[in-house]
């Protein structure tokens, strides 16, 4: 009961203080954590690429990339091809693990078919199948998707590869630029 | 943090968990959580200064657990409601510290915490309320770090940290130390130089091979919970500073050894390294061959330091290597058969996925041949026969534990199996120092007795007898 009306209490507090005008507002501590944001900032004010939170269907977090003024065609190169391979990523893992949780919901499905309906134990629990049966569960999956994951592991190292090579003749030339601006 | 039960919501809002903080000597010290694991200290709530990015806002505290081994992984969570307990605590801790209740019982007392499940209202520790994270409107005050966009700046501050992150410094340190006891066991002429340079080259070359597969690796890591929050996954560097630091790392490595130690060693450095980053790495996700290829991986650095000290291989090393490639089938199978489900999804050929009965059986072999070697090994002249009976209870204990996941395998006998395996294998290399062979050869005394005269010279304990094994 005392927690109820604490909570109950609590929230009419933050109520109230939200509504208090402006001026009196306490100052964000995200001000002085530069670099963090809850939104990445428009493109005028971005210094460098800002990376997101992982995307819950692909577990991937995605990068902004930053599109400098002054951007030679090397440097445009290399960020369609990092922007390119993010989202071919982002497609084939959301997409896989989107079939693996279907799979996974379909097997536990037949299972408790098999178990004649009897979904919920005594304590309320859900019943789950024990390991052994998730094990051959997760053994199919494997052998499965393996054709597929190959070759998207080839098509990966390609990609990474080349951004690596890419990025590595970007840097160069920027120094070398620099250099000779500094002369 | 006061005592209480707190019930702590994830980051993600998936699980909840209940949890009881006790306060002893005005000290927080344990904090017990209900449910499927053992009791486990939460880091943040005992050592509040060392609460490092997080925001100390007017907002929700976020707490962090402590990732009790490397393979569990650390959770957040944030405090949701907090009911007080009085002095008697006896009738919410239960009666043994490892017997915990089930998480669908509630606490004694209030079962109305279990009720507000949807919508949680978020308390924050210093008494200023805060906005829920269910916000359509995120407040960047209430949200934890991992959930921000963050500026792709290089904290240089930071860059010594994230270099032992992407060398994995703990696992190159162990490789070392395996590399420290093929120098020791080698019967040539111990030189302390030379053995510094020989493991700072074998440091580095780990740390270049560690580094190249974490570059590889970025989408598969962040499909598990165990490596989601490495350094390139979170890009925190940019894959070709991790490259240019592998490259460094590896060149400066292999350098060392070619010039200062040993060509042979340098070869098997470069050798170990190609076939670490270009072989066992690819080959995760093509075959459970892998498995035997990481082994031999982790068998070479004590072949390393053997060679570094004799300049050629004897009996005694491939006795050395041996037992460490066998080492590493009861200690990875038990540590994958946890992770099969991550290892399943993320598309990993292993073992423990495809054929269950191939892991355990291989890691029992293993554990067997382990067992053999080291009664065998005094017949290579590398330890006395002391060895042989030392080693002896050592080896059957591990071997019991790999009986036991051979013969019923689930959660708990791969976590002992897989604990075991970490002091084991320190154990069994102290055994094997303390019973070389030339430390009781009669003839052989001068050159050994220096460097052992020199280790010992660092240690603070009193010395022990040598000569009187």
């Amino acid at each position: 009961m005392m927690i109820r009306t604490f909570c109950t209490g609590r929230n009419a507090y933050a109520a109230a203080m939200k509504a208090r005008p402006a001026g009196r507002r306490k100052v964000k501590a995200k001000a002085s954590v530069p670099g963090l944001a809850a939104q990445p900032p428009p493109q005028s004010q971005m210094a460098h690429d800002w990376i997101g939170p992982a995307d819950p269907s692909s577990n991937l977090r995605p990068i902004k990339f930053r599109v400098s003024a002054g951007e030679s065609s090397a440097e445009e190169r290399l960020r369609q091809l990092r922007a390119e391979t993010q989202k071919w990523n982002q497609a084939f893992w959301s997409d896989h693990n989107q079939q693996f949780n279907k799979e996974k919901a379909d097997f536990i499905r037949t299972w408790l078919e098999k178990e004649d309906f009897n979904s919920v134990r005594t304590d309320g629990s859900k019943r789950m199948p024990p390991a052994e049966d998730m094990s051959e569960f997760y053994r199919t999956f494997l052998t499965e998707h393996q054709p597929s994951q190959l070759q998207y592991q080839r098509e990966w190292y390609k990609r990474n590869l080349y951004i690596i090579y890419l990025s590595f003749r970007v840097k160069m030339s920027r120094l070398v630029s620099r250099a000779l601006m500094r002369r | 943090m006061r005592s209480a039960v707190y019930m702590l919501q994830q980051r993600a809002g998936v699980a909840a968990l209940k949890v009881v903080v006790l306060q002893q000597g005005g000290r927080t010290t344990c904090v017990w959580r209900t449910g499927d694991a053992p009791a486990r200290c939460l880091d943040t709530w005992n050592k509040p200064w060392a609460r490092r990015g997080q925001l100390q806002a007017s907002g929700v505290r976020w707490y962090t657990s402590k990732a009790s081994s490397s393979i569990t992984p650390k959770r957040t969570y944030k405090a949701v409601s907090r009911e007080r307990i009085g002095p008697d605590h006896s009738r919410i801790l239960p009666a043994s510290a490892s017997v915990l209740t089930s998480s669908t019982e509630p606490l004694q007392g209030n079962s109305r915490q279990e009720t507000d499940h949807n919508k949680p209202t978020t308390i924050a520790e210093d008494g200023v309320p805060a906005t829920g994270v269910d916000d359509v409107d995120a407040d960047p005050e209430v949200l934890p770090p991992n959930q921000l966009w963050r500026e792709q700046k290089l904290d240089l501050s930071k860059l010594l940290g994230y270099y032992m992150k992407l060398s994995k410094i703990r696992l190159t340190g162990l490789v070392v130390i395996s590399a420290v006891g093929g120098y020791y066991m080698a019967p040539g002429s111990h030189d302390f130089s030379t053995f510094l340079l020989a493991m700072t080259g074998t440091g580095l070359t780990s740390c270049a091979a560690n580094t190249i597969n974490q570059v590889f690796e970025v989408p598969f890591d962040s499909q598990m919970d165990r490596t989601r929050n490495r350094v390139l996954v979170r890009g925190l560097l940019s894959p070709l500073h991790a490259v240019g630091f592998a490259a460094v790392a590896g060149s400066t490595g292999t350098l060392l050894l070619y010039n200062w130690v040993n060509p042979l060693t340098a070869a098997l450095g470069v050798g170990n390294l190609a076939l670490y980053t270009l072989l066992y790495t690819p080959m995760k996700r093509m075959s459970i061959a892998n498995t035997w290829v990481g082994s031999l991986v982790g068998a070479i650095p004590p072949l390393m330091g053997w060679a570094a000290c004799t300049g050629q291989l004897e009996a005694g090393a491939w006795v050395v290597a041996g037992i460490l490639y066998s080492w590493q089938f009861p200690h990875f199978n038990a540590l994958s058969w946890r992770l099969r489900p991550d290892y399943s999804r993320a598309g990993y050929c292993m073992m423990s996925v495809t054929n269950p009965n191939l892991c355990r059986r291989v890691a029992l072999r293993h554990c067997l041949l382990i067992t053999s070697v080291c009664s065998l090994a005094p017949l290579t002249n590398l330890t006395t026969w002391a060895f042989a009976f030392n080693s002896l209870p050592l080896n059957l204990y591990f071997t019991y534990l790999g009986w036991k996941f051979y013969e019923d395998a689930n959660n708990q006998s791969a976590r002992r199996l897989f604990m075991a395996s970490l002091w084991h294998l320190p154990t069994l290399l102290l055994c094997m120092f303390i019973c070389k062979k030339s430390l009781h050869d009669k003839d052989k005394q001068d050159n050994i007795k220096v460097f052992t005269d020199f280790l010992v010279g660092f240690h603070p304990f009193p010395v022990l007898p040598f000569h009187r094994l």
